[in-house]
């Protein structure tokens, strides 16, 4: 007869991130292993939705899993461990992105004309639009800088603060950047979709 | 909006612009303390402020359901099915040949191979000499006894209203005699290196347009063009 495991160690509560970090900081493989898989969904998709390059996602996650690996030992656990793998995991996108003779150039300012975009990207007019998430095809329009800091806003509810530390900018450039960022999104995403966000009190 | 208490505004002065600078903060459950209350205090009073919150609302939402793994896996689907498709639009097409044909073609024989590429290399040789003749304007000085297929000048009497046809190259000399002798022509001279033979009409024969037209309706003529510009049919 086939006893069934114990629930209690099927339950068991993960340990927190920062404990699977100091463990890591230890050499513990199985903790690191943990920390992996933990992080590897979240990290895809912010090393993705940054990128917007499949081919590097793999290989930025696992920079950023082994700067992990070699500074777990001496990091203290000052912030949420997710907003300082998140500062991580922009850092090594950025590199990647560099590297691969992308722009990383940001534009904050008035200069980044919300309304100098055109439906010349690849020629296939409306119909391929209506049948695409616009959403993501907006955010196509905008800079990896900027996508990035709307995902640390938008998704992973950050505060200026926090944005701030794990982007080495000042918090006033935090905010600046996400207001003409979002003000972008919010543009083309109108557009594309042919209307105007609604609008509520 | 809460009614508590927040903390005095003079401690904390918020303009309209740095309220709209928090609002994502705001939207996002970020702010704390004394921040929080001076903006919702602002909200509060101040219209454009409020409207601004449906569209940060919808920002969030779009963010939190948008999943990139769940669009790449759509993406990836759509161009399989377009992979799957293609075929059948290929085959439903009203003017798309079926597909035993398209097969059929991949093996065609060696000979019909030998006058694809002679009519080719002909269309290569003429478009080369037209273009140069007309677009750069330089003058062509071919060596003496040489002439292309497209070549327009230096045709002696007998070629006037001649057409060049290559045939199938498997084709008889009967079957070749008996197509000429249903328009009244005669062979000028040929075979040249590409297959092509000088044809023109016999005394009583088909007009050159006809004999034109004719043949290249016909089966056995892989390709069929003026000698040089026949009556009404420029070369």
């Amino acid at each position: 007869m086939i006893s069934a495991a114990p629930l209690a160690q099927s339950v068991a509560p993960a340990p927190p991130d920062w404990t699977l970090i100091a463990q890591t900081g230890r050499g513990d493989r199985p903790a690191f292993e943990a920390l992996y898989k933990q992080y590897y969904p979240l990290l895809f998709r912010f090393v993705y939705r940054m990128t917007r390059r499949l081919d590097l996602v793999e290989d930025v996650i696992n920079e950023v899993m082994l700067v992990i690996w070699q500074k777990a030992a001496n990091t203290k656990p000052l912030a949420r461990a997710s907003t300082w793998i998140l500062g991580i995991a922009h850092n090594k996108a950025l590199q990647a992105i560099r590297q691969g003779g992308g722009n990383t150039e940001v534009i904050d300012d008035e200069r980044d004309q919300i309304m100098e975009f055109g439906w010349s990207d690849d020629g296939t007019g409306l119909n391929e639009l209506e049948t695409e998430d616009l959403f993501l095809r907006a955010l196509d329009y905008l800079s990896p800088e900027q996508r990035a800091v709307l995902e640390f806003v938008y998704y992973h509810g950050l505060h200026y603060n926090e944005i701030a530390d794990l982007m080495k900018i000042p918090e006033n450039t935090v905010k600046t950047r996400v207001f003409h960022a979002r003000r972008k999104l919010r543009a083309v995403w109108s557009t594309l979709a042919g209307t105007t966000l609604a609008i509520h009190d | 909006m809460t009614n508590e208490p927040h903390a005095p505004l003079q401690d904390y002065p918020l303009s309209h612009d740095e309220a709209e600078l928090l609002m994502p903060f705001f939207v996002n459950g970020s702010l704390r303390g004394a921040e929080l209350a001076a903006v919702e205090v602002h909200i509060r009073n101040c219209v454009a402020c409020r409207r601004e919150l449906g569209p940060e609302r919808a920002m969030v939402a779009a963010f939190q359901s948008s999943d990139p793994l769940t669009a790449m896996a759509a993406q990836g689907l759509a161009r399989l099915t377009a992979r799957i498709e293609a075929p059948k639009l290929l085959t439903s097409h009203p003017y798309a040949p079926p597909i035993r044909a398209l097969r059929k073609r991949r093996h065609r024989p060696h000979w019909e191979r030998l006058a694809t590429s002679a009519v080719a290399t002909f269309a290569m040789v003429a478009l080369t000499a037209v273009w140069s003749k007309t677009e750069r304007n330089v003058q062509v000085n071919p060596p003496d006894g040489y002439r292309t297929l497209a070549a327009r000048e230096a045709l002696n009497p007998a070629e006037q209203n001649s057409l060049q046809v290559i045939f199938r190259a498997d084709i008889r000399l009967a079957e070749v005699r008996a197509l000429l002798d249903s328009l009244a022509f005669e062979v000028v001279r040929g075979p040249n290196t590409h297959g092509a033979f000088d044809i023109r009409p016999r005394a009583g024969g088909r007009s050159p347009q006809v004999a034109l037209a004719w043949l290249r309706a016909r089966p056995e003529v892989v390709f069929v063009e003026p000698n040089r510009g026949i009556d009404g049919v420029p070369p």
